[in-house]
């Protein structure tokens, strides 16, 4: 059973007399133990959506069923202690700045009544996990972005939640932290056995770390499923948008220019060992330019995009699709 | 010459000085936080948004914010009386002088904690706390600087207004400057009275940044 049910969910805000639709028809099934991403351009809503999991925003429509739970039937002290289950983190940090490192991890244990010296125990317990022993007395104003996500991870984690949302946990950070950060998130994920929700706006952070994604965009989930599945073919032209970037404008330019073909080639890891591309240029004795290749390293498993220019010749067209259907590569003509 | 005056005079008007405004700005913080913390959690963004409460208190504030304090003394010398049992001397002086403050730190305590980041207690509320645990441990403690910064201010304001309660027999400062300096024309008395005061707002004032500056570790 999923650990976080969104079903039919609806969020519109009324901004003087204007009503704004910020999310509909939001069904997600957020299953235990995986890392799940939830990606869209800002504005999108996910940020409205991370925050109905743990309805911090209350929706307008639909339920939010965390552990069969449907939260929207809770009293505000039951929802609290439910709370307590799901830790966040958040782009700007949110540490309190007026008291230490060990105060900030401790501060969720405090409130919850648990005793001081077993919730300095706790603590010190979770600044060797995210590797900040050494800070415990330092003040966040002295920590560099990713010592303050990591102390802030260890206060979401203090209560062994069993779900940790990050709402653009990486967004404030440089490349080299944000790989120490998301490295983290899937050792928590990994060893604690927390299940991950991931909102951001960086397609990296998802193929990075995440199992499943859901793409969002005008409100709504425009696709969802296996990050790798999404990655080899999305299907949403918000996903294409996302996963090829402004290549994808660049081919639309080609096709204008010239009557020029354009193929992608898609692989899935199993085959990118054998050399595709230069076989099949020896099977059809023809050179092709490539025009654009993307590979990426997912799950240990290579996955990547490969735009050819076909030749004009129909009977090598024909030729080239026919090879790559025995070789089983996903391909399709570039609009 | 002031030298013909006892000095024994002016000992005991700092110490009327000094008690008038301590216990009217204790017995003033008393009221003014809960007051304040009860404005910015009704306030549209607080905790618990309620625009009649926040709407009907912050009139009452404004109102008596704006009556200016010398006629506040005289309006209120029959809550004093019934109070107090008097209408002059030190102790006199303290329930116009809570009146009159009051809402006045309301405002400071307000305007302290709106500075703290919403993100912060949006983090607290994610980690399940209440709102009282909220405004203790997170609105309070959070803005702990700023909360200094605004006793400085009102602390010095009190002060201020303690020096004005001399013109109706309040004692203290103010009470010596109006009787011996300007009633008997002994402008050294004033002169000395008026240094006395600016010292002592220029000690209170350094005093209190100095806490401030010390307490607040995002420096």
């Amino acid at each position: 059973m999923a650990i976080i049910e969104i079903k039919n969910l609806k969020k519109i805000f009324n901004n003087q007399a204007v009503e704004v639709t910020a999310l509909q028809d939001i069904d997600i099934d957020i299953e235990k133990g995986e890392i799940f991403g939830i990606i869209g351009l800002s504005g999108a809503g996910k940020s409205t959506l991370v925050r109905m999991i743990n309805y911090l925003e209350k929706p307008s429509e639909g339920k939010v069923i965390f552990e069969g739970k449907n939260l929207g039937d809770l009293k505000e002290n039951e929802l609290r202690q439910v709370r307590k289950e799901i830790g966040m983190i958040f782009q700007n940090f949110n540490l309190l700045e007026q008291v230490n490192v060990i105060k900030n991890i401790m501060f969720p244990l405090e409130i919850s009544g648990v005793e001081k010296s077993k919730a300095i125990d706790r603590a010190r317990e979770l600044l060797k996990l995210v590797d900040l022993s050494e800070k415990e007395k330092e003040y966040p104003s002295k920590l560099s972005g990713g010592q303050k996500q990591r102390v802030a991870i260890a206060r979401a984690l203090a209560t062994n939640p069993k779900v940790l949302l990050c709402d653009e946990a990486t967004s404030a950070l440089d490349p080299k932290t944000t790989k120490q950060i998301l490295d983290l998130l899937k050792k928590i994920n990994k060893e604690l056995g927390v299940t991950v929700v991931i909102i951001t706006h960086q397609m990296s952070v998802i193929e990075s770390i995440c199992d499943r994604v859901a793409i969002l965009e005008n409100s709504r989930v425009a696709e969802i499923g296996n990050v790798k599945e999404v990655f080899k073919a999305p299907k949403s032209s918000i996903g294409k948008k996302l996963i090829f970037g402004a290549t994808v404008n660049k081919e639309e330019e080609f096709v204008k220019i010239d009557d020029k073909t354009y193929l992608r080639l898609a692989f899935d890891g199993s085959i990118t060992d054998k050399p595709i591309l230069a076989n099949m240029i020896l099977k059809i004795g023809m050179p092709v330019s490539i025009m654009y290749a993307n590979t990426k390293v997912i799950e240990g498993k290579v996955v990547g995009q490969l735009i050819i220019e076909m030749p004009n010749d129909k009977k090598v067209q024909y030729q080239i699709k026919e090879y790559l259907d025995e070789n089983e590569v996903t391909y399709w003509e570039v609009v | 010459m002031f030298i013909a005056i006892d000095i024994s005079l002016y000992t005991t008007a700092i110490a009327e000085t000094f008690f008038m405004t301590f216990v009217s700005s204790l017995i003033s913080y008393l009221i003014g936080i809960p007051l304040g913390v009860l404005l910015y959690s009704t306030a549209k963004d607080g905790l618990t948004p309620n625009a009649g409460i926040y709407n009907v208190l912050s009139l009452i504030v404004n109102i008596f914010r704006s009556i200016p304090f010398l006629i506040l003394l005289i309006l209120v010398l029959p809550v004093t009386k019934a109070i107090v049992g008097s209408t002059i001397g030190a102790k006199a002086v303290i329930p116009p002088l809570v009146i009159s403050a009051s809402p006045y730190i309301a405002r400071m305590v307000e305007s302290s904690l709106k500075e703290v980041d919403l993100g912060v207690i949006e983090a607290a509320k994610s980690m399940g706390a209440t709102n009282f645990q909220i405004i203790i441990k997170v609105l309070l403690s959070e803005s702990k600087p700023s909360l200094l910064i605004g006793a400085a201010i009102s602390i010095t304001t009190i002060l201020g207004y303690s020096a004005m309660a001399g013109a109706v027999g309040g004692g203290g400062l103010g009470d010596v400057a109006i009787r011996y300096g300007y009633y008997r024309y002994n402008q050294d008395v004033m002169l000395i009275t008026v240094v006395l005061l600016v010292i002592i707002v220029q000690i209170l004032q350094e005093i209190f940044m100095g806490i401030a500056r010390k307490s607040d570790k995002r420096l």
